[in-house]
């Protein structure tokens, strides 16, 4: 969970700051505000480089609650026999939680997995409380953990009432391995991806330390959802509490963002999301944008070099998304273009700290990631090594930027190094890793 | 008692394993018919499964009919109208048109050629078309194609015209999905809760579980009862349905398993009945019998004292006429008076003859009171026996002399062969009653045999006589039977024959009071009782 305040006044004055030299464009639709720029709008003259392009969409803060689309939410909750006791009564609290953020015009279903599934609310309206509330109460601990049906019978009770309007979620909730059916993170990444393009998106939680954080994470990322660590249940709650106000602040979905990049630009890569490029033109697809918070494509590129004092297009962007409140596909397109200059100081006056940021933040999980592989394969001390370098680089990043963000993160990265020796601490700080390497950079919690 | 036992048991017995012959029979043919049954459902699930790959194979010949040709309209086709499809297109002698193998491809696009390599690389999808055209399968334009990848099976729909072949690829992944959401999950509530829980899973070409509903958890190693492959394209996998044992037949079995135990009782309730019935009769026989004796016992008691009157004045008055009644065949001929000629001398001959029947059968009623009553000291149990010093020989000749008139009557001849001439303790009355029923049968049932022969010895404490008449004799068979009270043999026998069916069973009585026994012994011809008698010698008189 990313709890990191990070006001987006700040954001907005920053921008707007830095807006007449960085050269960003920005168009403004009526509930996603679409923002392109690169980390620094004056690029070094006459050098081939790397420079990074981000591509931000901002949801629109708060608004109408009655304006909100219908929820049309498929709980699934792990009830194998490691889930007796409290868990299983935590995890009922946490669907009544849910139950009371549902509006009447709400679709939802409770369905319980172990070694078989048992679906113990069909998809129903939210105002039927009576019935759910037997469904919950009817849920009882017992086998083995069979993940996948779960998911699977998830899905079908969404797809009871799916449409153009609903937004659509499957929340799974497991403390275990999945030990019946497909079970591989590779299988349940491509049944997240197999829903995504459904548009059911998987919201993954994993509860206590036993469940495989490489299966929860790779579903829901596939699926556009997101993922989440708790290790004390008893925070499962509140967790649903706030998650589902952020599942019902969602102002678009289906966003697709097409960056056509000009002559003399080639992109590298996408960091942080799943991203086809194809030549000039990669394009990545959003699951959904929240309310008051910001989703970003970030693109590594390589510029070829430039004379100093001329300024050359980047890349042409063009956005599309599902806006949830009218129903209406929205077009945005802006272009970002660079100055080229000798001069190092023009160079460093055009630093888009916040781009930088999110920049260095992605670098910095990318090290994460393979410093988690290294620790896999059994290298510690490579792991340990890699993780202080990342440390080192946040702080003087974090420095550099005057980010707590970054220096925060630099803080977690030597408490992740220092969590390598001992297996049960690994264990829950492999967790933590990859739950934060996976999330994006959302103020509140999302379902 | 124990004939009737078996009466019962016997048949019972038999209809029990009958019963439970039956009842496992109809356990194996009703077995027969819940796996029917099973194979049945799992059959209708397959079909289920028939109908959602129909659909798909429908849709996926729709996305792959429309499917452009320029490699961006293709690529725009497969993120806009059939978003999410993977699609391989080859040319009809095997290059391959979409991805496009050396331009810039997208990493799905990469990992597709990846995985199918196998199959624009080799003559796979050509070969599918040949057959289609060449008649192995005419007419065939399309299909399912299925290769392995991934570790498991994973299916092509593929679609030829005259220029290419379009292959749709069906995800495993997602395929599972779709027909995980389309089959059954167990059941909470409703009418499937309430039956037996069963277990079906459908296990993939390796035979691991992929799905599974149903409450009954089988144990590890539990072999199925039923088990169904699936129809093609997905032949590999099957649908295999477990339940628990008692929950199959046994349902059947335990309502034939009451009934059978339920005839079974009515069978042994009917057959108690009959015993019980065969028993009173028999019972009401003996008590009959038994009451004959009472009511002859009673009677005789008051017969006796006028019989005895009887008898003495019969004496008295051979006495005044001057005749022996013992002896009333004399060699004066007084059997045939005509032959003399005195008139008193007729009269007198002829009277005493009539006083000799009068005394003999008076005797014959005096016997025949004292064994009734003797048989009913010994129902009481009061029949004692009171030795006193005499000759055996002396009461053999006395009863001899008794039976004489009946016997000569009847044409039997009587040899003695005494040799117990010794004084010894023995009741008299008791042998005389025993030799008088032995004399009393020869007189009835072996007098065609003409003589009757007596002999008796002594040796040491004990006495012997032998009683053997050349009569029809007794078979093996019913020598014990004939000592048992009421017990007559033949009919044939017993024809006109009268009597009480009691004198043997006392005359044993007696001879075993007596400290020795009555029965009957081989004999060349007729019958041979043997009577042996315990009698010490006179106290006064030493053991020679």
């Amino acid at each position: 969970m990313h709890t990191l305040p990070r006001p987006l006044a700040l954001l907005v004055v920053a921008v707007v700051a830095l807006g007449a030299c960085a050269l960003p464009s920005r168009a403004s639709a009526q509930h996603v505000t679409v923002q392109a720029g690169l980390d620094h709008g004056t690029l070094p003259a006459d050098t081939k480089q790397t420079a990074y392009l981000r591509v931000a969409l901002q949801g629109q803060q708060g608004g109408e609650a009655a304006a909100r689309p219908p929820m049309n939410v498929a709980i699934v909750i792990d009830k194998s026999g490691s889930m007796s006791g409290k868990k299983i009564e935590y995890a009922k609290a946490a669907a009544r939680a849910a139950l009371d953020r549902l509006g009447p015009q709400d679709i939802v279903s409770l369905v319980a997995y172990d070694s078989t599934v048992e679906v113990l609310v069909p998809a129903t309206r939210a105002s039927d409380r009576k019935t759910i509330l037997r469904g919950i109460a009817r849920l009882r601990p017992g086998g083995m953990t069979a993940l996948f049906a779960g998911t699977s019978k998830g899905a079908a009770e969404v797809r009871k009432f799916k449409d153009a309007r609903t937004i659509d979620r499957v929340i799974l909730l497991s403390d275990g391995q999945a030990n019946i059916g497909p079970q591989s993170p590779g299988a349940l990444a491509e049944l997240g991806a197999s829903l995504r393009r459904e548009g059911i998106g998987v919201t993954t939680i994993g509860m206590g330390l036993d469940y495989n954080e490489d299966l929860m994470v790779a579903l829901a990322r596939k699926s556009g959802g997101n993922h989440f660590f708790v290790e004390d249940p008893s925070q499962l709650a509140s967790l649903f509490r706030e998650g589902f106000g952020g599942l019902a602040s969602i102002v678009a979905q289906e966003a697709v963002v097409k960056v056509t990049f000009a002559e003399g630009v080639r992109p590298v890569r996408a960091l942080g999301v799943d991203a086809d490029i194809i030549g000039q033109t990669l394009t990545a697809t959003l699951a959904q944008v929240y309310g008051g918070e910001r989703e970003q494509v970030m693109v590594e590129i390589e510029v070829s070099p430039r004379a100093g004092g001329t300024t050359h297009p980047i890349a042409r962007v063009e956005v599309s998304y599902h806006d949830v409140a009218t129903h209406a596909v929205d077009r945005v397109e802006t272009s970002v273009a660079a100055s080229f200059s000798s001069d190092a100081a023009a160079v460093e006056r055009s630093l888009d700290r916040d781009v930088m940021i999110a920049v260095v933040e992605r670098l910095a999980e990318d090290k994460s990631r393979l410093a988690v592989e290294l620790r896999d394969q059994g290298k510690i001390e490579e792991a340990r090594a890699l993780l202080r370098k990342n440390r080192t680089f946040l702080d003087f990043e974090g420095d550099r930027l005057g980010s707590k963000r970054l220096q925060k993160l630099g803080a977690q990265n030597e408490q992740d190094a220092e969590s390598l020796q001992d297996p049960s601490r690994w264990n829950r700080a492999r967790k933590a890793i990859r739950e934060r390497n996976n999330a994006p950079d959302y103020d509140g919690v999302n379902f | 008692m124990l004939l009737l036992a078996a009466m019962v048991v016997v048949p019972l017995g038999a209809l029990t394993y009958l019963g439970v012959r039956v009842v496992r029979q109809h356990e194996v043919l009703a077995r027969h018919q819940v796996r029917a049954l099973l194979v049945d459902r799992l059959r209708e699930v397959d079909t289920s499964v028939r109908r959602f790959m129909d659909e798909r194979e429908r849709e996926l010949l729709r996305v792959a009919a429309a499917v452009p040709t320029k490699t961006d309209d293709i690529r725009a086709y497969l993120t806009g109208a059939a978003a999410g499809a993977e699609v391989l297109v080859v040319d009809l002698d095997g290059h391959v048109l979409h991805p496009p193998l050396g331009a810039p491809m997208s990493g799905a696009e990469r990992d597709l050629l990846d995985r199918t390599r196998t199959i624009w690389d080799g003559d796979a999808l050509q070969a599918e078309v040949r057959n289609g055209r060449t008649g192995e399968r005419p007419g065939v334009d399309h299909g399912w194609y299925g290769y392995f990848h991934g570790g498991g099976l994973n299916l092509l729909l593929w679609r030829a015209d005259g220029e290419r072949i379009v292959a749709v690829e069906l995800s495993r992944i997602a395929l599972l999905s779709d027909l995980i959401a389309r089959l059954p999950a167990t059941a909470v509530e409703g009418p499937e809760a309430g039956r037996t829980p069963s277990r079906v899973i459908l296990a993939d070409e390796g035979g691991t579980p992929v799905y599974q509903w149903g409450a009954y958890e089988p144990a590890a190693g539990e072999t199925a009862r039923a088990t169904v492959p699936l129809s093609p394209p997905l032949a590999a996998w099957s649908l295999r349905d477990y339940s628990p044992e008692s929950a199959l037949p046994t349902g059947l079995g335990d309502t034939l398993t009451f009934n059978l135990g339920a005839a079974l009782l009515a069978v042994a309730l009917a057959l108690l009945g009959l015993a019980f019935y065969l028993f009173r009769m028999r019972a009401r026989e003996m008590r009959v019998a038994a009451q004959r004796v009472s009511f002859v016992n009673q009677v005789s008691h008051e017969l006796k004292t006028p019989l005895t009157n009887i008898r003495l004045y019969a004496e008295l008055l051979a006495e005044e006429l001057d005749v022996d009644p013992d002896f009333p065949e004399g060699p004066q001929g007084l059997d045939d008076p005509r032959g003399s000629d005195d008139p008193d001398a007729v009269a007198s001959a002829a009277a005493a003859r009539h006083l000799k029947v009068i005394t003999g059968e008076s005797q014959r009623l005096s016997r025949l009171i004292a064994n009734v009553l003797t048989f009913a000291r010994g129902q009481e149990g009061r029949l004692t026996v009171t030795p006193r010093p005499r000759v055996l020989d002396d009461v053999v000749r006395a009863v001899r002399a008794a039976f004489a008139p009946s016997l000569d009557q009847a044409g039997v001849q009587v040899h003695l062969e005494l040799a117990a001439a010794r004084e010894v303790q023995v009741d008299a009355d008791a042998v005389e009653q025993i030799l008088a029923n032995l004399l009393s049968n020869v007189e009835k049932y072996a007098r065609a045999g003409g003589e009757v022969r007596i002999a008796t010895q002594q040796a040491g404490d004990t006495s012997t006589v032998r009683v053997a008449d050349h009569g029809p004799g007794i078979p093996a068979a019913a020598r014990e039977d004939v000592f048992l009270p009421f017990r007559r043999l033949s009919d044939k026998l017993s024809d006109g024959v009268a009597g009480t069916g009691i004198g043997l069973d006392i005359a044993r009585q007696l001879a075993r009071l007596h400290g020795g026994d009555l029965r009957l012994t081989d004999a060349e011809r007729g019958a041979c009782f043997v009577l042996t008698l315990h009698t010490p010698p006179h106290p006064g008189e030493p053991t020679p």
